[in-house]
């Protein structure tokens, strides 16, 4: 089945809109949008949506990913455009490929990502955290309160080479940006 | 401006707070004459549950010269901070302060909200009596069903508007945008409102009269077909508490039961055709990608077009995974078929409200069902692969004896004899899973029971006490508090004078009264006397009593209500408006 990866981001008060919230929301933007999304089988059929890794509730995310499961190939530029149509303000579609038939889901692939944090004006850190409770850990670490602003710049995925950014495709030539 | 982050960041469900969501109106303030602000006075998931605030917000935003925006009452996390940093409630879409708007409109859904209607005031900078507010100040005006007895609210809002909200909410801008024009003043708009259909000023209201002198007539939409819908729904960014669009099927209902408000006050019936409702639900699912479609009337299979409807609906929407919902279905063979057409089969559970164990006060609340077709419905929900039922129950009823009690949980009891007397292999194999859930009766304005003395705390308590005795241990049983009941009934049937009570109550904290972990008794015993909910709540009124709501008129006369409260005293049946016409005196009923 292919898979429409989505790259945006979620800024302003839409950082206040929580994960399950963001699914339905973009659940109904892909039906107001028209997508031929991919049902799941079974009792209670739900769309195929999902995301590479929940944001913290208060934390914005500048380049962040879904993946949508498609009935059918669609031009990932029309699908981004319509999609983007459908969006509230503060959350913007950026760019949108086919996943490789190769890829993992984005959400097996996501282990890491580099955050930007200002517990004061103008003191300003960007540090790399795992997925599995960084950010938690090094804000009870360093003793930053709750309402720090904190921003995901980008969601990472392990190489040979390292970390790299989850959204490039890294096995062949054929990433247009 | 915005709430500032560290407000959000603060509470609970910042999302409550932030607007943006799809479908909402963007407009240049600039460019608009008239500010309105839609306050829903509960909390955010609650009030965007509400079809009448999505109607009145598209049908005002419909309209160049007029901004409408929204606003619901913070929950008390939010609250604590706002009072601290000193923070105006402010309205969602712009992000402006409730105080710079020319009008403020709150719905009244339920009685227990009025502190809330306080509270967000104060929370505004408005001072809360309308005799202290000068001219810079917001005109506050409210409607919604409890506007139907005013008074309890009259020292706060500066009109009600009673009736169906699309009928004239504009002749009300027009007269409001003319006078604005001609420099007239607060009390001139209010002269000249005075005598729209719906609009009663409680400040022109000379009580020296006996409630014989000129009423207030509700307003009201003659042709539901052609009223105005809004093709887009606004469609929230967090989960609602009614996470669905819906499509208001009909208006009133045929078969007057007598506790139910809504029953008379919304009289008469008028339809939606077949053809208007299948396009509007075909506009709202496509404008708000929303999963779920709900068929809103006070008795959905009470529409004559039910079948056809849901068979066209549910083709429509089957293939998109739009899920077609019924709600307030009664029991009966009809509605059982419906369900399974709706596609509803697949779930597990139905909820049924005989409201009265015994067939003695069903008659005496003219529910007209009887306990074979309960139990027939309910046996053919088994059968057909559903083993969660719920039933709701009242008590307090008017002329209800022990009998009538015990009444409730044998009725119980023979719906689960229904499912062990069906065949092993044709029920459900998990079992049956059975509750009741016991509510205490209120009564309320414009119903045949408003005359009725509620039961006092201990009465409904020996009462819910004797169900518990005396129910199968295998049926579940759950029971809304009494006391928020009682105060329920004393805001529901007050007078001018229970301003001073509701003010008291908010002065002294009441907030959520709604909610029940946020409702204090000892509180609003405090904010009124014990003498004065008795004489609100509990007093058996009689039927030559001036009553605090006789200067309002929904259509139903006083004499029907009167008759059918001796019909009840007499357990006899009044039959539904189809059947035949009982005679209530509303005008443009196709019925009678």
């Amino acid at each position: 089945m292919p898979r429409l990866l989505v790259l945006f981001s979620k800024t302003d008060v839409m950082k206040f809109i929580g994960h399950l919230d963001l699914l339905t929301l973009f659940q109904r933007a892909i039906n107001r949008a028209g997508l031929p999304v991919r049902y799941s089988q079974g009792f209670n059929p739900h769309q195929k949506v999902g995301f590479a890794a929940p944001l913290p509730l208060g934390v914005e995310g500048l380049n962040e990913v879904a993946e949508i499961t498609l009935e059918k190939y669609c031009e990932p530029y029309d699908a981004a455009l319509s999609l983007a149509k459908q969006m509230p303000r503060h959350l913007f579609i950026k760019d949108a490929r086919m996943a490789e038939e190769y890829e993992k889901k984005s959400a097996a692939l996501a282990c890491a990502a580099k955050y930007k944090i200002r517990p004061r004006e103008g003191e300003e850190t960007e540090v790399t955290l795992n997925l599995a409770g960084g950010l938690k850990q090094y804000m009870k670490e360093f003793k930053i309160p709750d309402y720090t602003y904190v921003s995901r710049i980008e969601l990472l995925r392990k190489t040979e080479s390292g970390l790299v950014p989850l959204y490039q495709i890294y096995k062949g030539n054929n990433h247009e940006s | 401006m915005a709430y500032p982050d560290y407000c959000l960041a603060a509470v609970e469900k910042p999302g409550r707070y932030i607007g943006n969501e799809i479908n909402i109106a963007r407009k240049n303030v600039e460019d608009i004459d008239i500010r309105f602000a839609f306050c829903f006075p509960d909390v955010y998931e609650i009030g965007m549950s509400h079809m009448g605030l999505q109607i009145m917000y598209a049908l005002l935003n419909e309209r160049a010269d007029t901004y409408c925006e929204r606003s619901f009452a913070p929950w008390t996390d939010m609250e604590i901070i706002l009072r601290q940093k000193n923070i105006p409630l402010l309205a969602l879409e712009t992000g402006d302060p409730l105080s710079l708007f020319d009008f403020i409109g709150f719905t009244l859904q339920y009685e227990l909200c009025y502190t809330n209607v306080l509270n967000m005031l104060d929370l505004a900078g408005i001072p809360l009596f309308s005799s202290q507010r000068d001219e810079k100040a917001p005109i506050i005006c409210a409607g919604g069903s409890c506007a139907v007895n005013p008074e309890p609210m009259a020292d706060f809002i500066d009109f009600f508007y009673i009736g169906d909200g699309e009928a004239c909410i504009n002749d009300i801008l027009d007269i409001y945008k003319a006078n604005k024009f001609n420099h007239g003043t607060k009390r001139e708009f209010l002269r000249n409102i005075r005598n729209v259909p719906g609009i009663y000023v409680p400040v022109l209201f000379d009580d020296s009269q006996d409630g014989s002198s000129k009423k207030t007539e509700k307003a009201f939409v003659s042709d539901l077909d052609s009223s105005y819908f809004p093709k887009s729904y606004i469609t929230p960014l967090i989960e609602t508490v009614q996470d669905r669009v819906s499509v208001e099927v009909f208006r009133g209902c045929i078969r007057g039961c007598r506790f139910c408000q809504a029953g008379y006050i919304y009289r008469p019936v008028r339809e939606r055709s077949l053809e208007t409702l299948i396009k509007q639900a075909d506009d709202l699912i496509k404008t708000t990608g929303q999963e779920e479609i709900s068929m809103l009337s006070l008795s959905a299979s009470d529409y004559i077009h039910c079948n056809e409807l849901i068979t066209a609906l549910t083709q429509k929407l089957s293939p998109i995974h739009v899920n077609v919902s019924l709600p307030s279905l009664r029991i009966d063979k009809v509605s059982l078929e419906l369900m399974s057409k709706a596609g509803e089969i697949r779930k597990s559970g139905l909820t049924f409200a005989p409201e009265a164990g015994s067939q003695r006060m069903r008659d005496i609340i003219n529910k007209g069902i009887t306990e074979e077709e309960i139990l027939r419905g309910i046996r053919q929900a088994f059968e057909s692969g559903r083993n969660r039922i719920k039933l709701y129950f009242m008590i307090g009823l008017p002329y209800e004896t022990e009998e009538d009690i015990l009444a409730i949980p044998a009725l119980a009891e023979r719906v689960l004899d229904q499912f062990f007397s069906i065949p092993k292999d044709k029920r459900p194999k998990n079992g049956a899973n059975i509750s009741i859930s016991v509510s205490c009766f209120v009564p309320k304005p414009f119903t045949p029971f408003q005359w009725v003395g509620q039961d006092t705390l201990e009465t409904f308590r020996a009462k819910q006490n004797l169900i518990k005795r005396n129910l199968n241990r295998k049926i579940r049983f759950s029971y809304h508090d009494a006391e928020q009941s009682i105060i329920e009934a004393a805001l529901a049937r007050g007078d001018r004078k229970s301003g001073q009570a509701i003010y008291n109550a908010w002065k002294n904290g009441a907030r959520f009264d709604g909610w029940s972990e946020k409702f204090s008794y000892i509180r609003w015993v405090e904010s009124f006397t014990q003498t004065e909910i008795d004489f609100y709540a509990h007093r058996e009124r009689t039927s030559d009593e001036v009553l605090p709501w006789d200067h309002i008129d929904v259509g139903v006369s006083k004499r029907f209500l009167i008759k059918e409260y001796n019909q009840a005293k007499s357990a006899q049946i009044t039959p539904n408006c189809r059947e035949s016409c009982g005679g209530c005196g509303i005008e443009g009923c196709i019925y009678a």
